[in-house]
């Protein structure tokens, strides 16, 4: 019945597209300077496609003084923007920038895990949208990969808050350059 | 009597007490032999227990010793050691597909012939299976019920007060207490069997303990935690802070006993009048379990945590420039000379700069650890005596721990 | 059909791009509200990219053009709005005076490409036919050399089945750079990785793919000839060459080996590519020990002006190693396949002219300096559609041509830098509020384009614009032309969908793509017999790359595209781009070093043709003699491009122009 949903990100497959961030976007409707996934690259010359973690302890949750969020049982953490009075403690306290305040409404928005679409039986917009299959949705509850990694060099500190995202390492490659 | 009728009728009788509960299968039992019947869990915990009249009933055993089998099935002898007497007899493991629910024991009397009883007993013991089969399925069903309130109580899914107190009662848990979280967990966790199979015991450990206390125990299992929700009595508010940390310390302690290889640690959230809050508590103990392992601190608690809280989560490049300010000289001196001034530094800190606690804790003796700081003071040209200073330095130290500066 | 209700229509990206992507689009109150991808579209299988993703935005972007609007005087700024019909009587009694003036249509003209390449978006063309003999754009700036060249080697375009790359055992990218211009073939080629094929990547730019291949290979640009030759040198050394299919199935085949046994050597390669005897040995063992092997010669092998050869050597090699016509191998550029249809706009057939016999012809990969040589009568009018000329190179000549016209139009969506230079501007339709029909050029799919939601403000289709001016045409100067402006869209779908066409793509009629795209039957095309592939011996050629690198200070500038642009399409959305300014000019350390000019400082960029200014960033993986510039942006690099030889088969060598870059300073502006 527990699920603990999350998402697994092969950097190894990434191209950089944007097209989860964007299908988000196009998804949710949200305003233009409201991300809630970002595609950036990392020092390492790799890309990372990151949005809420939905984590497994949730630091946007502990601190919201209205009691705005919500963790249901399938692991998605939720807030309830009727709730949010715009304080954004919860902004800073997330250590993965994913709760987006608005100027305007002056409330903070997040990733829902598109739990509309998963609900009638379909993957988040993100997960959809990207063609390479480096960004897929899994059950950490059941999810066992002995290939897979807690985090990667440029993600924030996981420690905490225990974000639901695995990911798999780029592999090594062969290069010529002109010398 | 025609010994081969005996059977039929016997199994007849006991096959009437299917329904009736344990209590009424060892009645029958004890009854038809006239000998004592005892029911236990896989743990040797007594569920029900029958003696033919006169005879001092069985209550609580100590200890349990399988001796030789008996024939080919799955009967043997047994040595039983309760509080008063040694008693021997023949038991038999209630199974169902594999799993260990319980034992089904009787005593013979010394000249009887232990053999005669043996199908007997494991027929018992089938009879045993059906109804502890169903008593697990019954509390399974419970649990998942339980499981999804407590899942929605930590993760502040009622919002409700009154909510949470109508759920409570079904289990007849007091909410109207102030209640804290204390969350046990195993370190490097895999999902693999064995590490499950840990985290059952820790659960059994914790509701064991809490139970000799007279706690009725309001747990659940999360991965690679067990979470606790403590309610406190009003006339141990002044006590409460420093039971949890002993009752911290024995869960861990029993653990550690019983699997040496592995690392079990906890952390202890706040106290909150309201179960709406609950949810703090439980986010609070995990910080703190985090922050605890992290410092190596043997049973955090959140409210200890307020500075490395801050330093945690504070911007990594200020802090560095805050420890180099601070320390750099030290590390320096360390570097160049092979000293260790650093190790010397971190033990005052943790001892709040009591230099006997530090001296023994270090290995030092007083008059070097003196000499050292000494020299501390003279690399950094200050005086440790000044609060100030030491405020600045145990600053630093705790950055150095808390984010691997 | 075209019901304008709630619920879900089929699109098709139409813009020019290797997606051609199938799009379902949701409506909500005759709003588009958001799109996803087909799931039935086999290419593009159900996603899109992040510039499809933003399609709603597009749609509603403030910034579009509401309502046709004149410009008085040209270049002000000032504009008004004004109606349809009066935007539609001015132009007509311009250009009928125009025909007055010097006797025939040819002082009218247009400029039109690849903004949208749906079928019925050949309404320009229709609409200039249907005047009769009038100056129109002709050749196609980005392919040309590429197309030519393929059929020199196959007797026809050629480009294999996107989808099977997913079956290769080695994938071999020259000059293409997928994950920025291609995202949907990336799916086919993990595909094809996570079966265990090796990717490998040969390009002068460290790019994005190449960071993805298994195996990447710094090349100097313009030498992949060279390369190609020197890999089937090696290959038939070590007698792993198809001798078979060689012999059977090709012509060429002793000149071709006698050429690469006696008149080139490993060494000369090496030299003239700047790769390593390792790297190359390396590459001839993949291309020789493994198959299927899938070639592709991407379009920036082609734009210099040895891109013909290299073009022909790399086929060639697929050739060599018998991996031309097996499944999962073969060779990918891109196809012409829109060529099969009627294109009945495009060629319409217009009245006689009693002298003139043929429209007048302007090659358009330098339509302005040639727009600017006619005379009898000069071009006067011009008409612009889809087209943002800061793509073009040259901007001097337009600007000098833009002196000369006496009305300039231009159809767009948003107000673009061609756009603030005209007299008149009409707003465009994007593709959700049209009808249209759509073939990829990489793909084999076809698939229909909806009108699923009203159009914004008062924008209309091509289609619609060439219907209502032409009749206008015909009111004020009866006979002026032979538009059919009563056809309505869905004619125009179903005349291009004939017996021999529905055939060809399993088709009963127009409604069946209602229901889902459909893919051509490619079989035929892809005959494993196939006989007569060319070989091509690069007899007698030297190596011109080095003589052209004789300018002592000069660097080779490179403009490749960006991954959230399709040339200057995308530049109005914030989604897209956020506020930091994409505008890098990427050098090498060496050449940041020999100019002293750090990271992140301006630079200017310039050359006799012109200079623009830009933010340096160094890029270590970058060869000493290369700067790297991105197109479109506030500052046109196009600007820098100037085409020396010139000849008439030949795409734009937008890769060939020599620049110079110093400090910017103030003081030298
Ligand atoms: S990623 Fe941030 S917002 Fe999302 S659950 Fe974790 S702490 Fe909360
Ligand atoms: S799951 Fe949905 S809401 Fe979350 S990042 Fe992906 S598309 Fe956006
Ligand atoms: S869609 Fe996939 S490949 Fe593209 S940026 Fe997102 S995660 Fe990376």
């Amino acid at each position: 019945m527990f699920k603990q949903l999350g998402y697994s990100f092969h950097a190894d497959d990434c191209i950089g597209c944007k097209a989860c961030e964007i299908a988000c976007k196009n998804e949710n409707q949200t305003p233009t300077n409201i991300r809630w996934r970002k595609v950036t690259k990392t020092s390492g010359d790799f890309f990372l496609s990151v949005s809420c973690n939905h984590c497994d302890n949730p630091e946007c949750f502990r601190v919201c003084p209205e009691r705005a969020f919500t963790k249901r049982q399938d692991g998605i953490v939720e807030i309830d923007e009727n709730r949010c009075t715009g304080c954004q403690l919860c902004v800073s306290a997330c250590p993965y920038s994913a709760p987006q305040f608005d100027p305007e409404t002056h409330k903070v928005s997040k990733c829902q895990m598109c739990y509309p679409r998963q609900d009638a039986g379909l993957p988040p917009a993100c997960v959809e949208a990207c063609t390479t299959g480096a960004l897929k949705l899994v059950d950490l509850n059941t999810f066992s990969d002995p290939e897979a990694v807690r985090t990667l060099p440029g993600f924030p500190n996981i420690k905490i808050t225990s974000p639901s995202i695995v990911f798999y390492p780029e592999k090594p490659r062969k290069r010529y350059f002109i010398k | 009597m025609n010994k081969s009728m005996i059977i039929p009728d016997m199994v007849q009788e006991l096959l009437s007490t299917t329904t009736k509960g344990l209590p009424k299968l060892t009645d029958k039992l004890c009854t038809l032999l006239s000998l004592p019947a005892l029911i236990t869990d896989p743990h040797y915990q007594i569920l029900a227990s029958s003696s033919p009249a006169g005879e001092p009933a069985i209550n609580s055993i100590l200890a349990v010793q399988q001796l030789d089998k008996i024939g080919g099935i799955s009967v043997s002898k047994y040595q039983i050691t309760t509080t008063d007497l040694d008693l021997s007899g023949i038991g038999s493991p209630i199974t169902h597909e594999n799993n260990t629910l319980g034992y089904v024991f009787i005593f013979p009397k010394d000249d009887q012939s232990h053999e005669a009883y043996a199908p007997l007993l494991s027929f018992s013991a089938s009879l045993g299976a059906i109804q502890l089969h169903r008593k697990l399925e019954m509390r399974q069903e419970k649990m998942k019920f339980k499981e999804a309130f407590l899942f929605d109580l930590l993760y502040g899914n009622i919002k409700q007060k009154e909510d949470i107190y109508e759920y409570a009662r079904v289990w007849d848990w007091n909410f109207n207490l102030p209640l804290t979280v204390l969350v046990f967990a195993l370190e490097d966790f895999n999902h693999v069997l064995t590490d499950k199979q840990l985290i059952n015991t820790l659960l059994y450990i914790i509701e064991r303990t809490l139970l000799e206390v007279s706690i009725k125990p309001i747990t659940m299992k999360r991965q690679n935690q067990v979470i606790v929700v403590l309610p406190m009595k009003a006339e141990q508010s002044k006590k409460h802070r420093a039971k949890m940390e002993s009752f911290s310390k024995n869960i861990i302690s029993q653990m550690k006993a019983l699997h040496p290889d592995e690392i079990f640690s906890c952390g202890i959230g706040k106290t909150y009048e309201s179960p709406v809050d609950l949810f703090r508590s439980y986010q609070e103990a995990k910080v703190a379990f985090e922050l605890g392992d992290i410092l190596g601190i043997e049973i955090p608690f959140f409210s200890d945590l307020g500075l490395e809280r801050i330093l945690y989560k504070h911007d990594l490049q200020e802090l560095k420039e805050f420890f180099e300010t601070t320390l750099g000289d030290v590390v320096l001196y360390d570097e160049n000379n092979n000293a260790q001034l650093m190790e010397t530094l971190e033990g005052l800190v943790t001892y709040q700069f009591d230099m006997t606690a530090a001296s023994q804790a270090l290995f030092l003796h007083r008059n070097t650890l003196r000499y050292r700081i000494k020299k501390i003071e003279e690399i950094l040209d200050l005086k440790l005596d000044d609060l100030n200073n030491k405020l600045n330095i145990t600053a630093a130290i705790k950055m150095k721990q808390l984010r691997k500066i | 059909m075209f019901s304008m209700k709630d619920g879900i229509y089929r699109n098709t990206c139409p813009r020019n791009c290797y997606g051609t992507c199938g799009i379902l689009s949701h409506v909500k109150n005759g709003r588009l509200i958001k799109v996803t991808g087909d799931p039935e579209h086999g290419y593009s299988k159900g996603s899109l990219c992040a510039k499809g993703y933003a399609f709603t935005q597009y749609v509603y972007s403030p910034e579009r053009i509401k309502y046709p609007m004149v410009q008085c005087p040209r270049g002000s700024g000032k504009w008004k709005r004004i109606s349809w019909e009066e935007a539609y009587t001015t132009i007509s009694l311009k250009m009928i005076e125009l025909n007055q003036r010097y006797g025939s249509n040819l002082a009218s003209g247009y400029n039109k490409f690849s903004g949208n390449l749906g079928l019925l978006h050949y309404a320009t063309e229709g609409m200039f036919n249907s005047i009769g003999p009038h100056t129109k754009p002709i050749g196609n700036p980005c392919a040309l050399t590429g197309k030519l060249a393929m059929n020199r080697s196959f007797g026809e375009s050629f480009s294999s089945v996107p989808e099977d790359m997913a079956g290769s055992k080695l994938i071999v990218l020259w000059g293409a750079n997928p994950a920025v211009t291609n995202v949907h073939q990336m799916k086919f080629i993990n595909e094809a990785r996570q079966k265990g094929a090796h990717l490998v990547v040969i390009d002068p730019i460290f790019t994005q793919t190449a960071k993805k291949a298994d195996l990447y290979i710094q090349i100097h640009p313009g030498t992949d000839r060279l390369l190609a030759d020197g890999i089937a040198k090696l290959i038939i050394e070590k007698q792993e060459h198809s001798l078979e299919f060689l012999e059977e199935q090709t012509t060429g085949w002793p000149e071709y080996k006698h050429y690469l046994e006696n008149q080139m050597t490993i060494k000369e390669v090496c030299k003239q590519t700047g790769i390593e005897l390792e790297a190359l040995i390396e590459l001839s063992e993949l291309y020789g020990r493994i198959k299927p092997v899938s070639t592709w010669a991407g379009l920036g092998v082609q734009r210099n002006s040895l891109g013909s050869d290299s073009i022909s050597a790399i086929n060639s090699l697929a050739a060599v190693t018998g991996n031309l016509f097996i499944p999962n191998g073969g060779l990918y550029f891109m196809h012409f396949d829109v060529d099969d249809f009627p294109c009945a706009l495009k060629n319409h057939k217009g009245p006689l002219h009693p002298t003139i016999s043929e429209p007048r012809e302007v090659d358009i990969s330098d339509f302005a300096s040639n727009a600017l040589q006619l005379t009898e009568p000069p071009l006067k009018f011009l008409w612009i559609a889809s087209r943002n000329i800061t793509q073009d190179h040259n901007l001097k000549a337009w600007s000098d041509l833009f002196q000369e016209l006496e009305l300039i139009v231009t159809v767009d969506l948003y107000m673009t830098k061609t756009a603030e230079k005209s007299d008149i501007v009409l707003p465009a339709a994007t593709h959700f509020e049209e009808e249209d029909l759509n073939v990829g050029y990489w793909h084999y799919w076809l698939s229909i384009n909806q009108k699923a939601i009203p159009p914004y403000y008062e924008a209309k289709s091509d289609l619609q614009i060439a219907r209502e001016l032409t009749t206008k045409l015909n009111e004020l100067s009866p006979g002026f032309s032979n538009f059919p402006a009563t056809k309505e869209p869905i004619d125009w779908i179903k005349g291009e969908l004939t017996p021999e066409i529905m055939d060809l793509y399993a088709l009963n009629s127009y409604k069946d793509l209602l229901q889902r795209p459909y893919q051509k039957n490619i079989e035929k095309n892809f005959s494993t017999k196939r006989k007569n592939f060319h070989l091509f011996a690069a007899n007698g050629k030297k190596n011109q790359m080095r003589e052209r690198q004789a300018e002592p200070n000069g660097y080779q500038l490179i403009t490749p595209q960006a991954l959230l642009k399709i040339h200057s399409q995308y530049e109005a959305l914030t989604w897209l781009h956020g506020r930091q300014d994409e505008s890098y000019i990427e050098l090498s350390a060496e050449a940041a070093q020999r100019n002293d000019i750090n990271d992140q400082e301006k630079i200017a960029v310039f050359n006799d043709q012109g200079q623009i200014i830009g933010v340096a960033k160094i890029n270590s993986h970058l060869p000493k003699n290369i700067i790297l510039a991105h197109q479109a942006g506030n500052n046109p690099i196009n600007q820098l491009i100037i085409q020396q030889n010139k000849k008439d088969d030949v795409s734009t060598y937008f890769y060939d122009s020599i620049v110079y870059i110093r400090k910017w300073s103030e003081a030298n502006v």
